[in-house]
């Protein structure tokens, strides 16, 4: 089962872009899209910066250990950040959706200062496989509820095609 | 030195992120309460609305249903008129800045 949260989640990022391309095809809201498209881009750029932090893993592991968690606690921050700001500055109205996925971003947030403090601040070291299948489970739960938010909104949009 | 910057750093960086998502849900919930109180308090306009259009239908394609007709979507306009100055002025009430619009009404003044 960890083995399968581990793999799945290195394709999340697909289905989260397949999602907001199926969400297109109905009147889905803009708080929606937008904050779907923001988690995309966030969730790449991570993705991007995760093997420089590896990097720097290899030349100085006491470095590397001491910013990996602020930095994914920063970039969490800067997306839920975005989210507000986009929301505030267009009025748009704060869809279901998006109030989960701002909640998973929260929980990330969390769970990286909870495993911090374990590590860094404690080292007490016993947080590790809480972190290491729980960071990906909050990811697949935020995707699985876009996924389903995109393919409910597709059918929904398509049964009142046929009413009308 | 070095730890107490960075615990600082991601510490902050968590309460910035709790800020962020409390302004956002709560916005949102304050918003639908509000209009949930301003919907309950013209209930009664409401429901002679429903009445109006009841009546409306009553009358097949006679010249009181237009008459009627009429009638109704003033009614509306000024109901839905109604109700969005309420809400607005509830928001500037509640001090909720994170809304600057709501209909066609410009908070931000």
């Amino acid at each position: 089962m960890g083995t399968f949260i581990t793999t799945l989640a290195e394709y999340l990022w697909v289905l989260c872009i397949c999602s907001l391309l199926l969400s297109l095809i109905w009147p889905a809201s803009k708080s929606a899209r937008v904050t779907i498209l923001i988690l995309a881009l966030s969730g790449l750029a991570q993705d991007k910066i995760a093997p420089l932090l590896m990097d720097i893993s290899e030349t100085s592991p006491e470095l590397a250990r001491l910013i990996w968690y602020p930095s994914w606690v920063i970039c969490q921050t800067l997306t839920l950040g975005v989210i507000w700001f986009a929301h505030r500055k267009f009025v748009w109205a704060v869809e279901q959706i998006t109030q989960f996925i701002c909640l998973s971003l929260m929980m990330h947030s969390f769970l990286q200062v909870l495993r911090f403090t374990d590590r860094v601040v404690l080292g007490t070291d016993v947080l590790g496989g809480i972190y290491k299948y729980g960071i990906p489970a909050i990811n697949i739960a935020a995707i699985l509820a876009i996924c389903l938010w995109a393919v409910s909104g597709a059918f929904r949009y398509r049964k009142e095609l046929e009413e009308c | 030195m070095l730890i107490f910057v960075v615990c600082a750093i991601t510490f902050s960086a968590l309460l910035l992120s709790l800020h962020f998502y409390m302004r956002l849900i709560g916005s949102s919930k304050a918003l639908n309460i509000i209009e949930e109180q301003v919907a309950a308090d013209m209930q009664i306009r409401a429901h002679q609305l429903c009445l109006l259009a009841y009546e409306a239908q009553r009358f097949g394609n006679s010249r009181e249903k237009v008459a009627l007709d009429d009638e109704f979507q003033d009614f509306l306009h000024l109901y839905i008129e109604d109700y969005q100055a309420e809400v607005a002025k509830k928001i500037k009430e509640h001090n909720i800045n994170e809304i600057s619009a709501y209909g066609f009404i410009n908070l931000s003044k």
